[in-house]
């Protein structure tokens, strides 16, 4: 009851005094909330924005953010964006898709629709297994488990593979970077698969081009394009514009830095060979150094050759994998340079720009565009990314708002044995603390033995122990009866507890003595006396018991990894509590929040009865 | 009437043995419900032998290197058909240390330690002495004889020899073995971000060759506008592990070994001086543009966001293929030469040893017949092949493709020039990682001069000192922990000194154990009335009562009792998990303990930590509780935001403040700091006062504040939660003491001290000693946000045990530990019994 009567709260004095505990508790709740509302909005960012503090996150009123933040999903890191953009830059937080050039952009549409690139050729975004929040992260994994019947032991006899559950590391990068001529890898195939039914726009294409800028130019030299123009002699007017396809720009040290990277960098997926009669020349030369003559060796890896005169050189990679290997080392060691050609979707594209306006002054006169050199027609990227983002500004707050959340999500899912094993965890937590303790109070209370007290002194002489003296030999314990990984470890040692019997023993006293004669007089047996009488009387009391029990339960990670190291038997927690390692802060955010909702459910809906539950302890 | 008296005892048994079997009935049912459908290792009834190794491939992945082991692995498989090899890992606990220190040591006490673990150099010797370890010898004899002596010195590299043969125990004395299988040697090296060079105007293909360059490109590197760092280092407890970059580079060894084989330290020279004052001048020395101290991060993702300019790395034939060796973005050279114009490479090994633990000798040949495949000839060449193949050769080791004969040496002209340097220089250079007995915890007494100085140079303590100077008191630093490690690790005493531990030791066990039987009869008398002694049980009469209580008493019995025996024996044995020997050590580990300084600091740490868990969260909960109390509208709606931190989970919230507490610039706290001291210099300014200086803080990494860090953080989540019990208590104080003080004219406050806190004085102590006996017991919290660091200034009692006994396996001496510390609670224990046992407990039934 307020300490203020309600005659002495009128006077003004006690009017200030009420006043100041609004103020102060509000300043104290703010406090409390700000944690909560910081990890909220922390919860709908990624990681460039992460680091701004807005209550608010800023795309969802700004769609320059807007973009931004779709770049970041979309391409996942920088160097993954500077592989296929034309406006290259060292950070999201600068991203600029002007001046925009919607009519190539239109072209660009109208070529993917005509000419649909290779699977290899382009890369899936928003897919970035390393940080694992893409949406087609969580799309994969969930293909993957329905293929499976959701059934990880069968997809490992299946793929080969030796997962122990749903989180899956997969690295798509390599697939466009590496020389590899077939998939070995059956997840990998699979992945391709599941790629296969992907909308056009998720995916990408990373350029030559842009690959050369970014690992040969920005690397070395900076970004700055006054600086790149007065080292390397090139006339780029922006970053975005130095191509490979311009075979004549640059001083030689540009030109060096072009002919190591063609040789050596460049997939050579992405390199055609002119034949000229030189190049034959030079590759039956290579082909017989290489098998130092030996016919028979050309054989086994060309089976068609008769002699090493008629074996027609290869104008772009051969699928089979020994003979893809030689073309790369022959493009890398011995081809005359003039003979390499960049042949990827950005050349291809330019190719049919020229097919259908003509020429260089037929394109800048109809799209709209000033370009010196057919080289500086580039993907229109930014022009892309930002059309798609107007076009789709809802759903896409939406999905970067809820992302997150959405990937804590199929976290717990990839895990679905956390989620029962925590069910299972909490649900006998509870049974086992309304059964054991209370059964142990009312023997205690209800018949007047003359033990009692031994009794007692024996379940609470241990609390003189502090846990830790304890805990290893009953660690030991567990492990020598072979209870470690097995739900028995997690709630046996804690079954019975000294401490809550004897409150609720106390508790079990101070209900009335008349109840359990008169109910006895009428022939009720011992079962109805308890059941019926004492534990309904007690159920307040005993909803905060499995309150407690629930909590304690469920928040348990410390305990429950140590007793429970094998992965199969981790509840939630010890998953979250993992996922800290391996995730952005922002992933953090959004797992904190999911777990906090249960326990913020139950507590809301209970709070009058957890309050009337609470046992308060007097002097007698 | 005779007949339903029968009746109804029946119906009373029948009703006990409901209420007993259903709750073991269902924990049954979970229990085989929960059975983790785990692997185990063994031999199954189709000759199959199932192999448990530490961090095997799970699947083919997409990189080079990745598809290379998958491929040994799968050939190892065609192979070998009835063995089949099963991924075993750990639990990784941050705070505690180094995963692949840690982990495999946490699978052995955790009961799941894999068939073949993984050892380190610094691991080494404490694997052999624990008997982790199953002797090798015979397996690689055979070896040697089949493959011959060549093949055999190449896959066993000379220098690796004095690592893994060396005495160790086997059953009660000590023999020569050969303990583990090293895989190619590792070689430390620095490699830096060319394309970060370049953006902050470095030349990329210069790389820092002196500790001075160093320093200059960390300067240029490091910008709190761009987010980048200059290089990385570890700080919490691997500080010392990247500490030892330099060190090496000084010609410094942490241990040697004297003429006898004893093992000192030897970190204490004038050249580690220069090292630490170098390493502190990275991690906290003041940068020139004033935003802040130091050069370097501890994130790790920042590295992959290409945001850090220098790492240093081992380089080997597996792990550099994850690396980046085209020469365009990574550049490789060696580790910076210190003032002694020295480059020094530390030479490292994984090794893999056999677990002593596994009993079937199928297992054990089968686990050899994979540590034997796995860096074979037909290894190595699938692994070249595969790189080959994936246009990665560079990343093969050269003396690999050597060995692999012409084919391969071809190969050769196209490694990195960087690395091929490299190499030579670190073949002619190298130092092994320390890898004598305790060397694993040669690294924690190297932590505290690193963080020690780490600490004085972030306070400022040496602006103003000349160089001599501040090399002095980094010696005299290095000198005090040198003479520390020596004693309490080496432990070589002369017998006169033993003996008078021993007597201490004695005296200290009888102290305990007749504090322990005083006690008992303390709480015996306090608990039993005048009138209830020498009574009987009258098991006869009353065994329905008894009959429900067997559960609760079986398990106390079970759980409680139990361990507490075992647990008093434990601390005289040397408990080795994986043998069942027992050794018994007299008084032992009570020497140790009482003799370890570390276990007293830990003590006074526990007490300070105390005090402040009592001043944050003893008597908040009750005034937060009288102001709720006194609302007259919006109770409940206070009631759910207070209580809203409940809602995460205990550790959880430790988590959430240790990111709000980032000691980086762009921490939340640090940016709020940033803010304020924005907001208070511009209101100074307009009044013309000059401005104040609220620099970033760095929290919980700040050996003054990290005790602070830890205990706010409760204080903020049990502020609502435990003022629940105070409202209740509060609701049950009738109104007419009130209004009666009001009638004498008493104020708020005076009805508050004579009124409130009388009537919850019973909760008010109970709830006091609670706090103290739970805050000397706290180790999660503490584990969670510092692991103990920094320096070990929050190395409370609590968690010293956890880390002795599950990191590093002393069971024993954790055991010893805990009973001394339970000594010093007793009196608080008997206080609260007491008070309990006067007590009525009613709830108020008013919400």
């Amino acid at each position: 009851m307020p300490l203020l009567t309600t005659v002495g709260r009128k006077s003004p004095r006690a009017r200030l005094l009420v006043a100041a505990f609004y103020v102060l508790l509000t300043l104290g709740g703010l406090t409390m909330v700000y944690p909560f509302l910081i990890m909220i909005s922390g919860a709908m960012k990624g990681v460039y924005n992460g680091k701004q503090m807005d209550i608010c996150p800023r795309y969802l009123y700004d769609d320059m953010e807007l973009y931004r933040a779709y770049c970041e999903s979309r391409y996942a890191n920088t160097t993954n964006y500077n592989n296929t953009s034309d406006r290259p830059s060292p950070d999201f937080d600068s991203l600029d898709p002007r001046p925009l050039q919607p009519r190539l952009a239109e072209e660009f549409r109208a070529f993917l629709r005509e000419q649909p690139p290779a699977p290899e050729e382009r890369l899936l975004g928003h897919f970035t297994m390393a940080r694992g929040n893409g949406r087609h992260d969580l799309g994969f994994i969930s293909y993957l488990s329905d293929t499976y019947g959701g059934d990880v032991a069968r997809m490992n006899r299946e793929l080969g593979t030796q997962f122990n559950n749903w989180s899956i590391n997969l690295v798509q990068e390599s697939v466009f970077f590496a020389r590899i001529t077939s998939i070995e890898s059956n997840l990998l195939r699979k992945f391709f698969e599941y790629r296969a039914a992907q909308a056009t726009e998720d995916f990408y294409e990373p350029t030559a081009d842009a690959w050369f800028r970014g690992s040969m130019i920005f690397s070395r030299y900076g970004d700055d394009t006054a600086l790149l123009r007065e080292k390397l002699g090139i006339t780029a007017t922006h970053t975005g514009l130095i191509s490979l396809d311009a075979p004549e720009t640059g001083n030689a040290e540009y030109r060096s830095l072009r002919e190591i990277f063609m040789r050596r960098f460049l997939n050579a997926r992405f390199i055609r060979l002119e034949l000229t009669p030189e190049v034959r020349r030079v590759w039956r030369d290579f082909l017989r150094a290489n098998f130092k003559g030996s016919l028979q060796a050309l054989r086994d890896v060309y089976p068609a050759a008769t002699d090493f005169d008629s074996l027609e050189a290869p104008a772009s990679l051969p699928r089979e994998k020994r003979q893809a290997v030689l073309y790369a080392s022959f493009i890398e060691k011995e081809c005359p340079f003039a003979a390499l050609r960049v042949e990827d979707i950005q050349t291809r594209f330019r190719d049919r720009l020229i097919a259908k306006h003509g020429s260089l002054e037929g394109i800048n006169r109809s799209l709209g565009l000033a370009a010196r050199d057919l080289s500086e027609l580039m993907i229109p990227r930014g022009t892309l990314d930002w059309e798609y983002t107007q076009a789709h500004k809802g759903s896409l707050r939406w999905y970067l708002t809820t992302r997150n959340f959405e990937y804590v999500f199929s976290y717990i899912f990839a895990h679905g044995r956390a989620a029962w094993v925590t069910l299972t965890f909490c649900t006998l937590s509870i049974l086992c603390s309304l059964v054991v303790n209370p059964l142990a109070a009312y023997a205690l209370s209800r018949f007047a033995l003359p033990s009692t007290y031994k009794v007692l002194l024996f379940l609470m002489t241990t609390m003189a122990f502090p846990g830790a003296v304890t805990q290893i030999p009953s660690f030991l314990l567990l492990k020598d009866l072979g209870l470690l990984n097995t739900f028995w470890a997690l709630v046996l040692p804690g079954l019975a507890n000294g401490y809550s019997i004897f409150i609720l023993k106390g508790f079990f006293d101070s209900l009335p003595k008349e109840l359990y004669e008169s109910a006895s007089l009428d022939g009720a047996s011992e079962f109805r006396l308890f059941w019926t009488l004492t534990m309904n009387l007690s159920k307040p009391i005993l909803a905060l018991i499995s309150l407690n029990a629930f909590t304690a339960a469920y928040g348990a990670f410390m305990y429950a990894l140590l007793i429970c190291q094998d992965e199969s038997m981790w509840t939630i927690m010890v998953y979250l509590y993992q996922l800290q390692g391996i995730s952005s802060q922002n992933i953090i955010y959004a797992s904190l929040i999911i777990a906090a909702i249960p326990t913020f459910v139950i507590f809301v809906t209970c709070q009058k009865v957890i309050l009337r539950g609470i046992v308060v302890p007097s002097e007698k | 009437m005779h007949y339903g008296a029968r009746f109804k005892k029946y119906r009373g048994l029948l009703f006990a043995l409901k209420a007993l079997l259903a709750p073991l009935i269902f924990l049954c049912l979970a229990g085989k419900l929960g059975a983790a459908d785990n692997v185990v290792s063994g031999v199954d009834e189709n000759g199959v032998v199932h192999v448990r190794v530490w961090n095997l491939p799970t699947n083919p992945g997409t990189q080079a290197n990745h598809v290379a082991n998958w491929r040994v692995l799968k050939a190892f498989e065609r192979e070998n058909p009835t063995i089949k090899l099963h991924p075993a890992t750990g639990i990784s606990l941050p705070g505690l240390g180094i995963v692949m220190d840690v982990g495999p040591l946490m699978a052995i006490s955790g009961g799941i330690a894999p068939d073949i673990l993984y050892v380190n150099f610094r691991k080494s010797a404490s694997y052999i002495d624990d008997e982790f370890l199953y002797p090798l010898d015979e397996y690689l004899e055979d070896y040697r004889r089949r493959e011959g002596e060549k093949e055999f010195e190449f896959r066993i590299q000379k220098p690796l020899w004095p690592v893994i043969r060396r005495k160790g125990p086997v059953g009660n004395h000590r023999e020569e073995h050969t303990w583990m299988m090293p895989e190619f040697p590792l070689v430390m090296t620095m490699s830096y971000r060319k394309d970060l060079f370049t953006k902050c105007g470095l030349d990329p293909n210069r790389p820092p060759r002196t500790w001075d360059e160093l320093y200059e490109v960390c300067v240029k590197l490091t910008s709190n506008e761009k987010n980048t760092f200059g290089i990385f280092l570890g700080t919490g407890g691997a500080a010392s592990w990247y500490f030892m970059n330099f060190l090496s580079s000084t010609g410094t060894k942490v241990v040697s070994e004297d003429a006898n084989g004893v093992w000192h330290a030897t970190f204490a020279t004038p050249g580690a001086a220069q090292a630490l004052r170098f390493h502190k001048k990275l991690i906290a020395g003041k940068r020139p543009d004033g935003s802040g101290r130091g050069f370097y991060t501890d994130k790790y993702q920042l590295i992959g966001e290409g945001r850090v300019g220098i790492q240093f790395v081992y380089l080997d034939g597996n792990d550099f293929a994850g690396l980046d060796t085209s020469g365009t973005q990574w550049g490789y050279a060696p580790v910076p030469m210190g003032p002694t114009g020295k480059f020094s490479a530390e030479i490292n090994a994984k090794m893999w040893g056999i677990y002593r633990g596994q009993k079937d000798a199928r297992v054990r040949a089968a686990a050899w017949k994979w540590l034997e495949f796995s860096g074979s000839r037909m290894a190595r060449k699938i692994f070249a092949d595969t790189l080959i193949e994936y246009n990665e050769v560079k990343s093969v080791h050269p003396a690999i493709l050597e060995n692999l004969g012409p084919d391969y040496q071809k190969y050769l002209v196209f490694m990195n020039q960087d690395l091929k340097d490299l190499y030579a220089i670190a073949t002619e250079h190298a130092t092994p990682e320390p890898y004598g007995k305790n060397c694993d915890l040669v690294y924690d007494y190297l932590d505290k001069p690193v963080q020690e100085a780490m600490g004085l140079e972030r306070e400022g303590k040496f602006a103003g000192m000349s160089e001599r100077q501040e090399l002095d008191v980094l010696e005299g630093i290095l000198k005090k922990s040198q003479d520390l490690a020596e004693v309490e690790l080496i432990q070589n005493l002369p017998p006169e000194v033993q003996a008078s531990r021993a007597r201490v030791a004695f005296a200290v066990c009888v102290l305990i154990f007749s504090a322990f039987a005083f006690v008992f009869v303390r709480i015996y008398r306090v608990f039993t009335p005048e009138h209830e002694r020498g009574r009987g049980w009258g098991f006869r009469k009353y065994r329905f009562a008894y009959l429900i209580l067997v559960p609760a008493v079986g398990s106390i019995a079970l759980w409680q009792y139990y361990p507490l025996m075992r647990g008093s024996l434990m601390a005289f044995q040397n408990y080795k998990i994986a043998v069942p020997v027992v050794e018994w050590v007299g008084l032992d580990n009570f020497a140790a303990v009482i003799y370890d300084r570390s276990f007293w600091t830990s003590i006074l740490l526990s007490l300070y930590y105390t005090l402040l868990l009592v001043l944050l969260t003893w008597l908040p909960p009750v005034i937060l509780a009288i102001m709720i109390s006194e609302l007259p509208k919006g109770t409940i709606f206070y009631r759910v935001v207070y209580y809203l931190p409940a809602v995460i989970s205990g550790a959880v919230i430790i988590f959430l403040w240790k990111s709000f507490y980032d000691p980086s610039p762009m921490g939340l706290f640090n940016q709020l700091l940033a803010g304020i001291e924005d907001g208070v210099n511009r209101l100074r300014a307009s009044v013309g006062m000059g401005p104040v200086d609220l620099s970033p803080q760095y929290w919980y990494e700040d050996k003054n504040l990290a005790m602070l860090c830890i205990v706010v953080p409760l204080g903020w989540a049990t502020l609502g939660p435990g003022s629940l019990i105070y409202i209740a208590a509060l609701k049950g104080i009738p109104d007419d003491l009130y209004e009666a003080a009001d009638i004498d004219g008493a104020s708020y406050f005076s009805k508050v001290i004579h009124i409130v806190i009388p009537k919850l004085r019973a909760l008010l102590i109970i709830s006091l000693v609670g706090h103290v006996i739970h805050g000397f017991n706290a180790a999660d919290n503490v584990l969670v946000m510092t692991g103990g660091g920094p320096k070990d200034a929050t190395l409370v009692t609590g968690l010293l045990i956890f880390k002795k006994a599950f990191v590093y396996t002393k069971y024993g001496v954790a055991t010893a530990m805990a009973w001394i510390m339970s000594v010093m609670l007793i009196g608080f224990t008997i206080y609260q019994l007491k008070i309990l046992s006067r007590l009525e407990f009613k709830s108020t039934g008013k919400a």
